[in-house]
């Protein structure tokens, strides 16, 4: 094996490399700074690694350790932020390695067209994600005291027989639960909807447990929005003033928002590509 | 979100690790890379991170001296102990996920 292995983090246009020359910066083995490789058209960023740390071998047991992956994951997304702040960057996942700078080439020269095409989708956007925060409790309180037909139900359970009303019960409290989550669900809509207005593709994630998040507040909605920097001002506000009203009428909702981000979710060209998200 | 830029700086950990590990454009490398579900690396690594700080924060004699630390020391092994077996149940589902999908680099 080589002694010089080569971490690839994205691809960014040679034309925007040649007009605005990087600064130094540190890559993601110590003292390593950033290469870029113009390829044609399309630069490749990368960084000298060494084996020690990321050979098959060792980082297979590297990303086991949670400390080494933690520092790693960190250097890789400030990285891109930066390269974000000039270029229109293409952003690769962790841990996209080659052993020579040949088979770089080859893949690069595999990909051409669809990182071309993705480079002119990408220009001047920039990728913001938002995450709702919801305190159930109130919108439970809602939901009891509004609804006439769980007010009816509950008091034909009383009438029943003791064994009758644990199962009532029980049905009861689901009932009210999925009430809970449709509510919740609705307000989280309404707001998307008013902020597609200002993204050209939008992608619907997963929402985190509380285990994950370490809040005491349910995630219930996660959501990403390619922007046309122009629309980036009235998103935000957008934004700022749903938590306002949230706020003042004591919704219980929490809106949070992170961004500017490299296109990640924007620029997986082997399937459905931009318009669509990944 | 607090001001005009909401936390424009301070992404969490755990959208960081969702979007680096799991998101960007996927080409095939020369080196393969298995990196575990990002559900399972976030709970680990905030075991890792309240190990550390937390243990800090809370000083080493809280046991004996003040019952308010011994108080959340034990909320604390509890979320821990919640969080190991979250961990152990999310490593089954991958071990069983994994059986069925080899392809995946």
């Amino acid at each position: 094996m080589s002694d010089t292995l080569h971490y690839l983090y994205a691809f960014i246009p040679s034309s925007e490399y040649e007009s605005r020359p990087p600064d130094e910066m540190e890559g993601i083995q110590k003292n390593a700074s950033l290469q870029y490789l113009p390829l044609g058209s399309i630069t490749a960023v990368t960084c000298h690694v060494h084996p020690d740390e990321f050979s098959e071998e060792n980082l297979a047991k590297n990303t086991e350790n949670m400390a080494w992956l933690q520092e790693k994951a960190f250097h890789h997304h400030q990285m891109m932020n930066q390269l974000h702040k000039s270029y229109t960057v293409i952003p690769l996942k962790f841990g996209t390695i080659y052993t020579a700078i040949a088979s770089l080439k080859a893949a690069v020269q595999e990909h051409e067209e669809n990182i071309l095409s993705l480079f002119q989708a990408l220009q001047g956007k920039e990728e913001w994600n938002m995450k709702i925060y919801v305190k159930d409790d109130k919108f439970r309180e809602k939901v009891m005291a509004g609804n006439q037909e769980i007010e009816k139900k509950q008091q034909e359970i009383e009438q029943l027989s003791k064994g009758k009303q644990y199962f009532e019960k029980k049905k009861m409290g689901q009932f009210i639960e999925e009430q809970v989550k449709k509510e919740i669900e609705t307000s989280c809509k309404q707001v998307h909807q008013k902020l597609k207005i200002y993204s050209q593709a939008e992608e619907l994630k997963k929402n985190w447990g509380k285990k994950v998040t370490g809040k005491t507040d349910g995630m219930y909605w996660n959501s990403a929005y390619l922007l046309p920097r122009g629309e980036v001002e009235a998103f935000l506000e957008t934004i700022k003033q749903e938590q306002a009203e949230a706020s003042r009428k004591e919704t219980g909702l929490t809106f949070e928002v992170t961004g500017p981000w490299p296109a990640y979710h924007f620029s997986n060209f082997q399937d459905r590509g931009v318009q669509h998200g990944t | 979100m607090t001001d005009n830029h909401p936390m424009q700086t301070t992404n969490g950990l755990v959208e960081v690790l969702e979007t680096v590990l799991d998101k960007g454009v996927v080409i095939a490398g020369d080196i393969k890379v298995n990196i575990a579900e990002v559900e399972l690396l976030t709970i680990k690594i905030r075991l890792l991170i309240a190990s550390v700080d937390k243990a800090k924060e809370i000083g080493m004699d809280w046991w004996e001296t003040d019952p308010h630390y011994s108080s959340q020391a034990n909320r604390l092994e509890e979320e821990n102990k919640q969080l190991q077996d979250e961990i152990r149940r999310l490593e089954e589902k991958i071990d069983q996920a994994g059986k069925q999908d080899e392809s995946f680099k």
